[in-house]
């Protein structure tokens, strides 16, 4: 999981910081990777979230957390030579192997990590949980879409509703 | 957010992610905040939004419907197969019309395929798109007289696309490019596909009379003619008035001879050169 450093060539041993997520369960990262989230870079670059003090995340439980680190450590290599321009197919190959498979999971995850993507301003995980969504529901009825994301079944009264508006396009559903 | 749960397991370092199971509280995708909504919303199809995701919530259907930002590239030359919506023809134009309501003016691409001269009237005289960037009518039966008397409603376009079916409107195209070449000055981008094999024609008594317009898009950078009846006259004029062309497609035209080389060196500074 080692970042090579030296874009910044400031240091040696990769700096870490503390972050504190809204159940106290304390994370130890990289500060390369945890960077990748645009609130926490400005933070870092203060000089927060080193030593005994961490940065607390109110808003981002610990299952949330380890997830979205887990993004970002295997980003972090990537971002830190500006997208990688020189990056070798293989690994982008692998990068997106790795995204697939890390947004192959139930939308109540899902869910949380859009969230804390937002929370946390981390645009490429923002984007990959909105793409994996958009394709979750595309070409699907509102009933199917409501049961894809786990929506509770619809009262008589959104029921009707639903109908009512899919019946100006001729079409009504189920 | 935040969910409530005991620190049971201190982690130093994120090791394999623990699998969210017991802690999971039920997250509620009508609650999404409104950006993050337009997020995912932004990567649908228009289908998708108009037929599904619209109708799933209030939440969902108010964001829909009032944020103009989802309806500003209209593309509806394909729609997804049977699906749950098995669209026809007057689904498709029901979906063309919300989705140009819904765009409030703002639409910069409208693409569609297989629309009439009827469609195109009610689409474009019932609602406005001054910004309106790209426009392209794929495999269309329609005269473009509308158009040609519309286009100047389309100050800002930067690419037509005109690709026909019936012949009949063949011959009124060079009143769209005389429109186009006055009123668009920011064209760069044109293709004008004739469908079927009548415009080359020998006979035609005026064959260059759209190529002499074309000649006057001064910022034109692509140019694609298919099925055009222009000769090496109305391609001279073309070469000496798009000063900035850089693609040239004129395949197949068939009143076009490339056998003589002084053509071929007028052509050489065009970066992209496709001729029958």
């Amino acid at each position: 999981m080692a970042a090579p450093e030296s874009g910044d060539g400031n240091n040696g041993a990769a700096r870490m910081v503390t972050l504190i997520s809204s159940d106290n369960t304390r994370f130890e990262v990289e500060a390369a990777a945890a960077s990748l989230s645009q609130t926490l870079q400005l933070t870092i670059l203060d000089g927060g979230g080193g030593g005994g003090d961490g940065i607390p995340l109110p808003n981002v439980d610990s299952a949330t957390l380890s997830k979205v680190l887990e993004y970002c450590i295997k980003h972090a290599p990537a971002a830190a030579n500006g997208g990688a321009p020189n990056a070798t197919a293989v690994d982008r190959a692998e990068l997106e192997r790795f995204d697939n498979e890390f947004v192959n999971i139930d939308q109540s995850v899902l869910y949380s990590l859009i969230m804390a993507a937002h929370n946390l301003e981390i645009e490429g995980l923002q984007s990959l949980v909105a793409k994996k969504v958009a394709d979750m529901i595309k070409g699907k009825s509102p009933m199917e879409i409501r049961r894809t994301l786990g929506f509770p079944d619809p009262t008589p009264e959104e029921q009707a509703e639903m109908n009512a508006h899919m019946l100006e396009y001729g079409w009504a559903y189920e | 957010m935040a969910s409530q749960s005991s620190p049971r397991n201190h982690r130093r370092r994120p090791r394999l992610p623990p699998t969210p199971t017991d802690e999971v509280e039920t997250r509620d995708w009508a609650e999404l905040p409104r950006d993050l909504l337009l997020v995912v919303l932004q990567r649908l199809d228009i289908a998708s939004i108009v037929f599904g995701a619209g109708h799933v919530c209030r939440t969902w259907r108010r964001v829909t419907r009032e944020e103009p930002e989802l309806w500003r590239r209209i593309d509806i030359r394909s729609l997804p197969k049977p699906a749950p919506h098995g669209v026809n023809g007057s689904q498709l134009r029901a979906l063309a019309h919300t989705a140009l309501w819904r765009s409030a003016g703002r639409c910069e691409a409208f693409w569609t395929k297989g629309i009439t001269e009827d469609d195109y009237i009610a689409f474009f005289r019932r609602h406005t798109a001054p910004m309106l960037k790209s426009l392209r009518l794929i495999s269309c039966e329609m005269s473009t007289v509308s158009l040609s008397i519309d286009i100047k409603r389309f100050p800002l376009l930067e690419e037509l696309e005109l690709s026909l079916h019936s012949s009949e409107s063949f011959d009124n195209t060079y009143m769209v490019c005389a429109a186009a070449a006055k009123a668009c000055p920011h064209l760069k981008i044109l293709r004008l596909i004739k469908d079927a094999g009548y415009h080359w024609n020998s006979r035609v008594l005026n064959k260059d009379k759209e190529a002499m317009e074309i000649a006057k898009m001064r910022q034109l950078r692509s140019l694609q003619l298919s099925g055009n009846s222009l000769s090496n006259d109305g391609l001279a004029a073309i070469l000496g008035g798009c000063v900035h062309l850089e693609f040239l497609d004129i395949h197949p035209c068939f009143n076009i001879s490339m056998r003589s080389d002084s053509m071929y060196v007028r052509c050489a500074r065009i970066r992209t050169f496709r001729h029958s």
